[in-house]
């Protein structure tokens, strides 16, 4: 993938995200009922690894911290992306640098590594495991 | 290296590359050197048509960015539930094209 790809790609991941949580913000004050955009948990009705990751975003807004790391922990991380990362995407566009693209180089490769794979894999399983006991 | 072996080369891997690389690869493995054939013959080369199916089967948990090595991607497309469902459906038209690029970069590293 080359950079400016890169960079297209996650400034509009990054927006249609801000977008989303605001949307939602707006339909818990008026309304109980959630919009899930989730195909896998539509056609299957299990969830996935990623579900209840709104849920628990939005916990975290409210000051929740226990109830976020029980809904989804991977929301804690969206959440620390979602703070970095644009504020990273605006220093390299004000500064005409790369550090985030090499940042995700970098990083990429580490995760590459046979070890940190099978470690990350497992996380993610058991989280998928525990988000279908929970039934989100 | 030999053109009969390089155009033999082409039609067997042809599908793995974008067309518009073709002539482009026909140039260098024929000006590569000989030694290099056993390298390339041996290198394995991801298959577009695989990685569709499995784009549309397990895109959603991004699978298919991890199966041709995006692992970056992969994770982004995992912890937004394929990119909100919209990313999901944008790689059914995207996930051939790099495959096809992540072969040519392999076939680049050996050259």
């Amino acid at each position: 993938m080359n950079r400016k790809s890169f960079y297209i790609l996650f400034s509009v991941v990054c927006l249609i995200s801000y977008v989303w949580l605001f949307f939602n913000i707006q339909s818990q004050s008026t309304s109980t009922h959630t919009l899930s955009v989730c195909m896998f948990k539509n056609i299957t009705s299990v969830p996935c690894p990623a579900c209840g990751t709104t849920t628990s975003v939005l916990s975290l807004l409210a000051g929740d911290f226990q109830q976020a790391i029980m809904t989804n922990p991977s929301g804690i991380i969206a959440a620390f992306l979602l703070l970095v990362i644009p504020l990273w995407l605006l220093n390299d566009a004000l500064f005409k640098k790369a550090s985030l693209f090499n940042f995700y180089v970098k990083s990429e490769n580490f995760i590459k590594q046979k070890y940190v794979a099978a470690l990350l894999f497992t996380a993610v399983l058991s989280n998928w495991v525990w988000t279908i006991i929970k039934e989100i | 290296m030999d053109a009969n072996k390089v155009d033999m080369f082409i039609m067997s891997n042809g599908k793995f590359f974008e067309g518009h690389h073709l002539p482009q690869i026909r140039e260098r493995l024929l000006q590569a050197d000989e030694s290099k054939w056993s390298m390339i013959q041996m290198a394995q080369y991801k298959d577009p048509t695989i990685s569709l199916i499995v784009s549309v089967i397990a895109g959603q948990l991004g699978i298919d960015r991890f199966l041709i090595g995006d692992v970056g991607l992969g994770i982004a497309k995992l912890i937004t539930c394929g990119g909100f469902g919209i990313w999901w459906i944008v790689d059914f038209f995207l996930i051939m094209g790099a495959t096809k690029e992540k072969n040519i970069m392999k076939l680049q590293q050996v050259l």
